[in-house]
């Protein structure tokens, strides 16, 4: 091997170690990138099913809560990102994304449960109602019946009078 | 009274029982009007009060506020509440266009806010790095609740106020569930300052 020979593979095999050093920095910030547009896809998930949580007739103040905490996580992992102070980013942008989730999973279970209770108070609703006007109509025509009867017997048991020039 | 008034009677009575036994269903289908929707964002100074809103600042010192939403939509919001800083010829949002201002958001809230209730949040500020010469102020340098903000706003003097005025901006966002996505809820609030040696 010739002098050049070896300076030219040193020259590579430098260029090859320098490489993920030099790398490394947009890696770290794509990292970053990538946790917090994770833990903000989760916040608008769980918040819109929050929401339809909420519509259901859930009470959601404790659910919404906890999304706030996530949602001051995200916003802090966002500000410092945008500083470049990416020390504590990924891990925020971690626990917001698992609140988040928590919250996604358990705003689901009381939408559920918000639309079955609603449509059982909405079915006994309805049944109240039904039987409720039933029986008003039943108890208004008996009190019609006597009243008619009543009516009946009075015009039977009273007298004939002539009257003399009734018009 | 004859017993046709009776009928006429009963059946009145009637009518308006049937109403009122069915009125639960009733409201089942038909929901009431909802009234005035909107957004409020407000800031106070730090005795929760408009007194002790700085207005004449200079650098070096801290100054502290309190920025407040109230969600008066309906239902539970999700808001974005953007910090901007720019001099008093920058751009301001846009009431009639309903678009908020082109400078650059340098720090951000997100609050998820019940429906009627209120959120808040102290606001801390400091022009960290700031110039004067020759009728012209330079800040460098301002910090948003402790986070370190490297800016450039040159400003000339305002010689018919008399003063650097710059505008502290909040502008107020909401997250559209239906559409998934963010929109500027056409809400800002806005602190003049005026820089001072």
């Amino acid at each position: 091997m010739n002098k050049h020979t070896i300076i030219a593979i040193i020259v590579i095999l430098f260029v090859l170690i320098m490489m993920p050093i030099f790398h490394l920095p947009n890696v770290k910030a794509s990292e970053e990138t990538v946790g917090i547009q994770a833990a903000d896809a989760s916040i608008n998930q769980a918040f819109t099913n929050v929401l339809a949580a909420e519509k259901a007739g859930g009470n959601v103040t404790q659910l919404l809560a906890q999304l706030n905490t996530a949602g001051a996580l995200l916003a802090e992992a966002d500000n410092n990102y945008y500083v470049g102070n990416l020390e504590n980013v990924t891990s925020s942008a971690n626990t917001a994304r698992s609140i988040a989730n928590q919250v996604n999973s358990d705003a689901i279970g009381l939408r559920n449960s918000s639309i079955i209770r609603s449509q059982k108070i909405g079915l006994f609703t309805v049944v109240f109602s039904v039987i409720s006007i039933t029986i008003f109509i039943a108890v208004m025509f008996l009190v019609w019946q006597r009243l008619k009867n009543g009516s009946n017997r009075k015009f039977l048991a009273s007298k004939p009078v002539v009257a003399e020039n009734a018009d | 009274m004859q017993i046709k008034d009776y009928r006429n009677l009963l059946i009145a009575v009637t009518l308006i029982g049937i109403l009122l036994f069915a009125s639960p269903v009733i409201a089942l289908f038909i929901k009431p009007p909802v009234g005035e929707q909107f957004s409020v964002i407000y800031m106070l100074g730090k005795n929760h009060t408009f007194d002790n809103v700085p207005f004449n600042v200079q650098a070096g010192i801290q100054y502290s506020l309190y920025l407040g939403v109230v969600n008066q939509m309906g239902s539970s919001q999700y808001y974005t509440c953007s910090v901007k800083l720019g001099d008093e010829n920058s751009s301001l949002p846009d009431t009639t266009l309903e678009t908020p201002s082109s400078l650059p958001a340098l720090y951000e809230y997100k609050a998820l806010v019940l429906g009627g209730a209120t959120w808040e949040t102290p606001l801390t500020f400091q022009i960290t790095n700031a110039s004067f010469t020759n009728n012209v102020c330079e800040l460098y340098g301002i910090a948003l609740n402790e986070i370190q903000y490297s800016i450039d706003i040159p400003l000339f003097w305002d010689s018919t106020h008399s003063g650097y005025y710059y505008n502290l901006l909040v502008e107020l966002s909401t997250y559209n569930s239906t559409t998934e996505s963010i929109y500027y809820a056409n809400r800002y609030v806005l602190l003049a300052l005026n820089m001072t040696q």
